[in-house]
């Protein structure tokens, strides 16, 4: 019973966010940090022979994707280019820039998820390079998630396909604005929020809008639109987005040292 | 309790922390990773009864919640009451195998996985009841309980019962 009780308590404060929790938890992230990287080098071996025994097939059939979307993809190199060309002009004349004058700091992604119930990863650096919790976190073409917990050399990332994982959105170019949540899925999220006049169209790319008091830098580019509903009922429209960041490929990520205006 | 055991005790869990982190966020079976937790916190109840088991489970749940940004609490208090239940099942166990144990690991990892994801998702926690919840269940369980003896070995040798004090079962709690 007293154990369920301190249980308990535990829990009320982490809600509450009560500090004490948050700096032990930080203590253990620093501490346990090189252990686990050498237990990560140590088993690599097993891992590496593992995901080959049993991922070949998975392999051989990923690797037959890849060459008919390298046929695919090189007929379409000079639409993507133009289309690249567009948006950053478009960005550019509409004043949304993706990072900016924004500092950024590099990382490399050391570990996934560490549980089968959230979608995470860790990177190598942490409060040490002036990291801090709700800071936004890039891959490649876009965004990937954001900072969740952090320690002196260690940072929790909380992914966009997360569940949990919310941020506000608009679309590039255009009025209106929504909400993006994690679907569990690598490659989809779904934006809703959206008043039933907004223009939504397939191929849309969806930005950060860096809504009041959001920690998110407005204009992160965050997916590109795949289909409309809207709802008559709630006079509002929803939308599948799917990922402009490859989360299948993270090995190294940015975080924007973004503080908003008004917490400073 | 001596600093003996205590010390044995944390080395077991540390090095539980160093399995899950180092070996099974590598290796996953269809996507999904171990609990080396969950396993411990059984494994804790059936060799040690369930006083013990829940505070191992305590312990145990508590330590991986340190390293996750879930509720701190949720896993410390779902395998309390698994090492608890574990070592209260265990004590109407008169006749035991090594197969039966594996078969309550199997069983007990199912109900703890089961009820880890409904108390996280009564917490808020939207990752928890999803369409992999069945999947994660069965890989968890299978894992647990091919590593059940390894994990009752080591709590054993940690709480210094000796290894023919009772077959996996009939446990004296004497100590």
């Amino acid at each position: 019973m007293l154990l369920v009780l301190t249980a308990i308590t535990l829990l009320t404060l982490d809600y509450r966010g009560f500090g004490p929790l948050e700096t032990a938890r930080s203590s253990v992230l620093s501490f346990f940090a090189p252990v686990g990287d050498a237990a990560s080098s140590v088993f690599s071996p097993i891992g590496d022979t593992w995901n080959g025994a049993f991922a070949s097939g998975d392999l051989q059939a990923e690797n037959d994707e890849l060459r008919r979307r390298i046929d695919e993809l090189e007929g379409q190199v000079t639409a993507m280019e133009a289309a690249a060309s567009e948006l950053e002009a478009l960005q550019k004349e509409l004043e949304i820039d993706y990072t900016g004058a924004t500092e950024l700091v590099r990382a490399e992604v050391v570990s996934g998820a560490l549980s089968n119930f959230d979608d995470s990863i860790q990177i190598n650096k942490g409060s040490g390079a002036r990291i801090a919790v709700g800071m936004s976190v890039v891959a490649g073409q876009g965004l990937i998630g954001s900072v969740v917990s952090v320690s002196e050399n260690r940072a929790t990332i909380r992914l966009v396909s997360d569940r949990d994982f919310t941020v506000g959105v608009s679309v590039a170019g255009a009025p209106g604005k929504g909400v993006v949540q994690g679907q569990g899925d690598e490659t989809t999220v779904r934006a809703s929020g959206f008043g039933i006049t907004t223009d939504l169209q397939p191929d849309q790319i969806l930005v950060t809008s860096g809504a009041l008091r959001s920690n998110f830098q407005p204009g992160i580019p965050v997916g590109t639109i795949t289909s409309v509903t809207a709802d008559d009922t709630t006079q509002q429209k929803t939308a599948d987005v799917r990922l402009l960041a490859n989360m299948n490929d993270l090995t190294y990520v940015s975080v924007l040292l973004y503080i908003p205006e008004d917490s400073e | 309790m001596t600093g003996k055991i205590v010390a044995r005790v944390a080395l077991v869990i540390i090095s539980a922390a160093v399995i899950q982190r180092g070996l099974f966020s590598q290796v996953t079976i269809a996507g999904v990773q171990g609990d080396v937790f969950l396993l411990l916190a059984l494994a804790a109840g059936i060799a040690l009864g369930p006083d013990r088991g829940a505070v191992i489970g305590f312990v145990a749940g508590l330590t991986y919640d340190l390293f996750l940004y879930s509720p701190l609490g949720l896993r410390a208090l779902v395998f309390c009451l698994v090492g608890f239940v574990a070592g209260r099942y265990q004590t109407s166990v008169t006749r035991s195998s090594r197969w039966r144990l594996m078969f309550t690991v199997f069983v007990g990892s199912a109900l703890g996985t089961g009820a880890l994801a409904l108390v996280g998702w009564v917490l808020g926690n939207g990752n928890m009841l999803t369409d992999r919840l069945a999947l994660i269940i069965v890989v968890v369980s299978s894992i647990n309980a091919v590593l059940a003896p390894l994990a009752v070995g080591a709590l054993r040798w940690a709480w210094e019962q000796p290894r023919d004090s009772a077959p996996y079962g009939a446990v004296s709690y004497g100590r």
